[in-house]
């Protein structure tokens, strides 16, 4: 039979279980109540590098502008429908992002690109309190040392030297790190030569009545402005149905909304009406009507311009009110010598002899979308003295790539290192 | 003759011997803590990085003939699996990506010292099948050191068969559009 020798052991053992198990769980949970309390040296900047790669290569930033394509009387309640690489104030921006749209991760905007690395708008600077970078795409108010690399890696679009764009400051021995790779889309662009035959034929007014004619009877009849004395007008013809067409990736798409509209047009003088005795085709060159003359050297009589009275913007026909608009834009018209100019142009216009750039930021979404045309009109002078220009007819910016360099990825690398 | 004294003094002392055990497997258990920093990021880089190599083959650069049709033209890693071209899938993903040596970082994680790819093809035929598209360098395989090797896989629209199936496979398969699973793993040798 048993004692009851044991009882005491029975309670110590019941008491000290319930302290020990009491001491075990304290001591589980002490460490991960400090965790919040890491110094600095715990930070895992890998995971800030990865972070910060995603935010760039996926995220188109904000604003991200309105979808592609998209009437923006569907966003109304935005103030202001244009993406980010658009806004002149910079305290505008709340996130940088180069995606060229939220559904196409990797494919990276070449616009995006330029503005995101110029380090005079925003602030790189590493000891600054106002870094922009920081603020606007590490998200911390912690000074994090960074490196922001971007280069091609297949050759860009024609004609463009290589890209190797970087932010930032030299690597230190110690960082984390994340490699992206990704696709740069490159903007669309169209050389317009008039001295080619074929499309000196077609944009060649042979005579003032053929001026008058074409303009109210060219491929595609525009009901525009009073044909008063015959102005020779020449028009880019933006449709947005073509241009957006769904069936289009949108990788590929021209996409006037945050793109730049870009147009040269060469060899001018072969338009302009020769019949006049003081004519010199080739004032600068070797050739001239004297046989004299060096190269590069101006050796013929003062060349008669062109000149260019007004571009104007329409859709129907409603054109001086577009033009006002338009001049936000960002629109900038040069010709062979001068500065760019900017709308509206002088009242006596801008000589032109050979060559005529246009070039526009991007064109609100009101005015060029899905179901929206686009017109831009050059007016040149029907001064009725030779020489004038002979020039009329209808340029369509469109899918052609006869017309119109189309648009073009080429593929590239970031890297992005914190510290 | 066993009896029964002493009994309660036996259980006291397994039951002792258990509450320590779980004492020092508790106490044991509670001193590390995890971040989730320290574990696989080296993974989860290289998983990254192949995604996006794969991604970047595979996305065409251009529209083929917009005044015919919308089509873009065919992607790189499109004409390396109906091709079966091997070196040209190494000499894309290894050496013009992964390994490119333009890279400013020299960052040990992501260079190319030691690191060993192979690819497979998954296709449907009659039935589901799949062949080797790029196996590793048997003059630097090591097997005895490899580390844990991460596994990328990517779908592959083609306009016909793949190339490298086995003869009755291609005879019998028709010649319609197919997607393709290409599954590649990269490991450290």
């Amino acid at each position: 039979m048993r004692g009851d020798f044991a009882q005491l052991p029975v309670d110590f053992l019941v008491g000290f279980t319930i302290f020990i198990l009491s001491l075990i769980m304290v001591a589980n949970f002490v460490p991960s109540l400090l965790v919040g309390l890491q110094r600095t040296s715990g930070i895992d900047y890998d995971a800030v590098a990865y972070r910060t790669g995603v935010v760039l290569v996926e995220d188109p930033g904000w604003p991200a502008g309105i979808p592609i394509g998209s009437d923006p009387y569907l966003f109304f309640t935005m103030p202001d429908w244009r993406p980010w690489e658009f806004m002149e104030d910079k305290n505008q921006i709340s996130r940088f992002g180069l995606a060229l749209t939220r559904d196409t991760p990797n494919i990276l905007s070449i616009n995006k690109i330029n503005k995101f690395f110029n380090t005079t708008l925003f602030d790189d600077q590493f000891d600054s309190t106002k870094n922009d970078y920081r603020g606007k795409l590490l998200f911390s108010p912690y000074q994090y040392g960074y490196n922001i690399t971007l280069q091609n890696i297949s050759s860009m679009k024609a004609g463009e030297p290589a890209l190797k764009m970087s932010i930032g400051q030299p690597y230190p021995a110690v960082y984390g790190y994340i490699r992206r790779y990704v696709l740069i889309k490159q903007n669309p662009n169209a050389t317009i030569n008039m001295a080619d035959p074929v499309t000196n034929s077609y944009y060649n007014a042979q005579d003032a009545a053929r001026i008058c004619v074409n303009l109210s009877s060219n491929p595609r009849p525009l009901p525009l402005v009073p044909l008063t004395g015959c102005n020779q007008q020449f028009t880019i013809n933006l449709t947005g149905s073509v241009l957006y067409n769904p069936s289009i990736d949108t990788p590929f798409k021209i996409d006037l909304q945050r793109e730049p509209l870009i147009i040269n047009i060469r060899g001018l003088h072969t338009l302009l009406n020769n019949s006049d005795a003081g004519w010199n085709p080739n004032p600068w060159g070797l050739a001239n009507k004297s046989g004299a003359g060096n190269p590069g050297e101006w050796n013929g009589p003062a060349p008669h311009w062109a000149t260019l009275k007004a571009v104007d913007f329409g859709i129907h026909g409603t054109y001086d009110q577009w033009s006002i608009i338009a001049t936000n834009w960002g629109v900038q018209i040069a010709n062979d010598s001068s500065q760019p100019q900017t709308l509206p142009l002088p009242a006596n216009g801008i000589d032109v002899f050979d060559s005529l750039n246009l070039t526009m930021n991007y064109i609100d979404a009101n005015f060029l979308g899905d179901a929206k045309d686009l017109d831009i009109i050059f007016s040149f002078n029907n001064d009725p003295d030779p020489p004038h220009t002979l020039i009329n007819g209808t340029f369509l910016y469109d899918y052609n790539p006869a017309n119109v360099t189309q648009p073009v990825l080429s593929t590239g690398m970031l890297e992005v290192g914190i510290w | 003759m066993v009896n029964d004294r002493a009994q309660l003094y036996t259980m006291e002392g397994i039951a002792a011997g258990l509450i320590m055990l779980l004492t020092a497997y508790l106490v044991l258990g509670s001193t590390s803590v995890y971040t989730p920093g320290d574990t696989h990021i080296t993974d989860m880089q290289l998983e990254q990085v192949g995604s996006d190599i794969l991604r970047v083959m595979d996305t065409p650069l251009k529209l083929n003939n917009s005044l015919v049709d919308y089509q873009p033209t065919r992607t790189d890693l499109e004409l390396i699996v109906n091709t079966t071209d091997a070196w040209a899938f190494n000499d894309n993903f290894t050496s013009k990506y992964l390994c490119n040596n333009k890279a400013v970082a020299r960052e040990i994680n992501v260079t190319c010292t030691g690191y060993q790819t192979n690819a497979f093809i998954w296709y449907r035929g009659n039935f589901l099948g799949s062949y080797l598209l790029r196996y590793p360098s048997p003059t630097l395989l090591n097997l005895s050191r490899t580390e844990p090797g991460v596994r990328l896989t990517h779908w592959i629209h083609t306009g016909g068969p793949p190339g490298n199936t086995p003869n009755a496979e291609n005879k019998s398969m028709s010649p319609e559009p197919q997607e393709l699973l290409l599954e590649v793993v990269i490991w450290k040798a």
